[in-house]
């Protein structure tokens, strides 16, 4: 999967390139947002921006990333399209993130 | 020449293997076919219902064998896209279809549920949904309403 993670906004934004978080990668998602989720501050933000379909494997995932960063760590997500905010708003998963309508731009230059 | 209430397309008939990979693979190529006659929110709906329909079938009714075969037909009428899903795997608990509440939210973060959505979407997001067993076929038809005529 292609995750990339940044610093914005005061918090680690990763960045989904993807346009799919479904049954076949669901596994591959979750191990990566173990690894790149360590060491966050108190929040992550995953930018869903190019992700045009979430299935309920995906959703799952997306709910067992939360639960292992948590406590110490929250997890938010940002730039739901259309599809993947309906599969959030049908399982009432929208009541369980926060979600914000946009991702921090990425911190320019060093 | 127009069709009153949209044009219709099909029937197509797609088969593959039963695999999450191969899922999305057939996904993408029935959205190739018949996404020039769905409007976008159309699009999303059928793609998660068939989503569900198909994963389940990977996970639950080839769940004592390796993989097995899926037929997927789909056709265009003026309500909707009329969808008919064939396997040839284990038959659904108790010969009939899984009901379709959808949980509740546990209050606790610890506590939430990671799945048990599948079918509770499923029935939100079809129409004269139906299961037969017939000789050692599953076959599961339903109909996503489409053009605004039901939203999710």
């Amino acid at each position: 999967m292609n995750l990339v993670a940044d610093e914005a906004g005061g918090a680690r934004v990763v960045r989904v390139g993807d346009e799919r978080i479904d049954a076949s990668v669901a596994i591959q998602f979750k191990d990566r947002m173990r690894e790149l989720g360590s060491g966050a501050g108190p929040r992550l933000i995953l930018d869903m921006g190019r992700v045009g379909f979430v299935d309920s494997s995906g959703l799952g995932a997306i709910v067992a990333v939360m639960k292992f960063l948590a406590p110490g760590c929250r997890l938010e997500l940002a730039a739901l399209t259309p599809t993947v905010a309906k599969v959030f708003r049908m399982t009432r998963m929208d009541t369980v993130f926060a979600i914000h309508a946009e991702a921090p731009a990425p911190a320019h230059g060093a | 020449m127009t069709v009153p209430n949209g044009p219709r397309v099909g029937p197509m008939t797609f088969t593959l293997e039963a695999s999450a990979a191969e899922v999305r693979r057939v996904l993408g190529r029935a959205l190739d076919c018949f996404g020039p006659v769905l409007d976008e929110e159309g699009a999303g709906s059928v793609q998660m219902a068939l989503a569900e329909v198909m994963n389940n079938i990977v996970e639950h009714a080839y769940q004592d064998r390796q993989s097995g075969p899926i037929r997927l037909t789909l056709r265009r009428g003026e309500e909707g896209l009329t969808c008919q899903i064939e396997d040839e795997g284990l038959p659904m608990p108790g010969l009939s279809l899984p009901p379709g509440q959808m949980q509740p939210v546990a209050a606790q973060t610890r506590d939430l549920a990671e799945g048990g959505w599948g079918w509770a979407l499923i029935h939100a997001l079809t129409e004269e949904l139906s299961y037969d067993r017939v000789g050692g076929t599953n076959r599961l038809r339903f109909r996503v309403p489409l053009d605004g005529a039901r939203t999710g």
